[in-house]
């Protein structure tokens, strides 16, 4: 039986762009426009979508780093957004994250002891020598040099930045990691081993990680459930394999057909439906389906009315009035 | 390092970290000819102000109308009496500055460090809360930097009387917007960053996001701005008492010494000439201390100096 960790329902959050003399020109920008979603203690939960699709921003409702706008967020079967002051700051360390930018995601100022202690320090979890032996035991734990501790971020690597960062992330043993596409600004050799690391400290220290990525090969390795997200929604949510063998969202096989082939032999079987036109503005989404002005199928209902998130097949959920056939199975 | 740290007692290791700061910092100082060249001038200045007693050869005060504008001592007329000539009232240049010097210090530096202290708070506070608390600490520097500070620096003073506490007040009231809207500025940036973020996510509480990972990060523009407001600072106090209502006789000041000088320019320029090189020459060492205060304070400097 598996556990829900955290739940999320009607998840939205708009920001004010107003503009104009005493905000005359009202406008909202819908980063995430309702957004249900369960995730379940031990698993990984891939995010996927476009730049400026509201997944950052979701991971940063779940965490509660943004306020939301709507909605109503769980975790550990209590209400999260009920918490305040003291007991907030206290739950705070069962959800870390990591970031994609190693650069900004560090004090300068701060040595790796320093920034890998401060969760310690602050939850009053290790003093004095201890808390200096349970830094080097993370340290070790994300494979880095003890002798490292004393430096500071910039004579760091990308990849070993993002090591300390993943370090000060498991400093707590928090039950969820929010990874916000943790190696896309790293070299390619190295994201391997990021990715690799992680996979290692998930079983180890039984991490849930929901894992924030721009382009499905990134979560295909990671992923027990991919959610696809478009402007603010989810599109799409689905267990890795069901998702890959039948997408049954247009959005989504074309986010699976957007990912180039190396193999000529393969790539020429297969007909190129690629993703047309760009993204529109979450200040003034389309009507009805989001992704109609995009959808190869589209259909005059689709213009109109708004389809809902709903579960075609056992755990694979599709908000779309036409999904795509059984038929489609070339795809993968 | 490791073991040798280890093995000894802990009296032993911090006295021996300690020396070995001095020593690291010390040589990091040498290292850097901007920094050498300011700590010297900035030595220099504590100096005249702390042995003031010994190095005057006459009392600051004395009035001698038989040695009115005397030129300093290497020029014709001078005598090695005066070394750098007398002004007016025929008193001891070269007294006058050497306790002038620490009027002027006190007032530059204090009056700084107030402003500063206001300024990066409100600052810092106004930028990491935002909302309505920034909205009406903006307002309110809105506010003074709509008035001349000279004509605030006059009221406050003519309604408390001059007094060299006063004028530190007046200075800093009159000096804390700048920093306050170059704080704010700098943590509006600075608390988008994902460290903050990060700080935030971990349950690090608001006083401490602030004092540990906005105010390390402020201080850089902070320490240029502040330097170099140690200049405007000891000027502004000349003007004030130009007016009347700056350091009062018989205390002295640089400032005042200078003011004295101004009617004098034409005829004897060694009246306004040493308080000015005095001054330009405090403010450059202060300006070049900050700066590789402000390189060493900075880790990724560290490496290069």
């Amino acid at each position: 039986m598996k556990e829900v960790l955290l739940e999320a329902q009607g998840l939205t959050k708009h920001f004010d762009v107003s503009e104009g003399f005493l905000k005359r020109k009202k406008a909202m920008l819908r980063a995430v426009d309702g957004v249900d979603l369960t995730i379940y203690t031990g698993e990984t939960l891939g995010i996927v979508g476009e730049s400026g699709c509201g997944k950052s921003t979701l991971g940063q409702l779940l965490m509660r780093l943004l306020e939301p706008t709507r909605g109503t967020l769980s975790f550990t079967g209590s209400d999260f957004l009920a918490l305040k002051g003291e007991a907030l700051r206290q739950k705070r360390a069962d959800i870390q994250i990591i970031f994609q930018d190693p650069f900004s995601s560090l004090n300068p100022r701060m040595t790796v002891m320093e920034i890998i202690a401060e969760p310690l320090k602050t939850h009053r979890i290790a003093k004095g020598r201890e808390r200096v032996e349970r830094v080097y035991t993370l340290l070790d734990a994300v494979g880095l040099d003890r002798s490292y501790a004393r430096r500071y971020p910039h004579e760091f690597s990308g990849g070993q930045r993002q090591r300390i960062g993943i370090a000060r992330a498991i400093a707590l043993k928090p039950k969820l990691i929010i990874c916000d596409e943790p190696v896309s600004a790293l070299d390619v050799s190295i994201q391997a081993q990021i990715l690799n690391l992680m996979a290692r400290l998930q079983k180890e220290f039984q991490l849930t990680f929901l894992f924030i990525a721009h382009g499905l090969p990134a979560v295909k390795h990671i992923s027990d459930r991919i959610a696809v997200m478009y402007l603010g929604k989810v599109v799409e949510l689905a267990p890795k394999q069901a998702l890959f063998a039948q997408p049954l969202h247009p959005y989504t096989e074309g986010l699976i057909r957007a990912v180039p082939i190396p193999d000529p032999a393969v790539r020429d079987d297969r007909e190129r439906v690629m993703l047309e036109g760009e993204l529109p503005s979450p200040v003034h989404p389309p009507s009805g389906c989001r992704f109609h002005p995009r959808c190869p199928y589209a259909q005059a209902s689709c213009v109109t009315e708004e389809p809902m998130l709903t579960e075609k097949e056992s755990g694979h959920f599709v908000a779309c009035h036409f999904p795509l056939e059984k038929t489609r199975k070339d795809l993968m | 390092m490791q073991t040798d740290t280890t093995m000894a007692s802990p009296a032993e290791r911090s006295r021996r970290i300690r020396s070995n700061r001095l020593l690291t910092w010390s040589r990091r100082l040498l290292r850097s000819k901007t920094g050498t060249v300011g700590f010297i001038l900035v030595l220099a200045v504590l100096f005249l102000a702390a042995f003031a007693d010994v190095l005057a050869t006459h009392n600051p005060n004395e009035v001698n109308p038989a040695l009115m504008l005397k030129p300093p001592a290497w020029l014709e007329g001078g005598s090695s009496q005066h070394l750098l000539g007398t002004d007016h009232l025929g008193r001891d240049i070269w007294s006058r500055m050497v306790y002038g010097s620490r009027i002027s210090l006190l007032v530059g530096v204090t009056a700084v460090v107030f402003a500063g202290l206001i300024g990066v708070a409100v600052g810092i506070v106004a930028g990491f809360y935002g909302g309505w608390l920034d909205r009406v600490f903006m307002r309110l520097v809105d506010a003074f930097l709509s008035i001349p500070n000279i004509l605030l620096a006059l009221v406050i003073l003519s309604v408390f009387g001059p007094g060299v506490w006063t004028l530190i007040f007046v200075l800093g009231v009159t000096n804390w917007v700048n920093y306050a809207r170059l704080v704010r500025g700098e943590v509006l940036s600075m608390k988008e960053r994902e460290f903050v973020k990060a700080a935030r996510a971990i349950g690090v509480k608001n006083r401490m996001v602030m004092v540990r990972h906005l105010l390390p990060n402020v201080m850089s523009p902070f320490i240029v701005i502040s330097t170099l407001s140690v200049a405007t600072t000891i000027i502004l106090e000349a003007s004030l008492s130009f007016l009347g209502l700056g350091i009062q006789p018989p205390d002295i000041s640089w400032g005042g010494i200078l003011s004295d000088g101004r009617d004098y320019v034409a005829t004897s320029w060694w009246l306004a000439t040493f308080p000015g090189i005095a001054i330009t020459l405090t403010v450059l060492g202060i300006i070049f201390l900050g700066d590789w205060l402000r390189d060493v304070l900075d880790p990724r400097g560290q490496n290069r100096r």
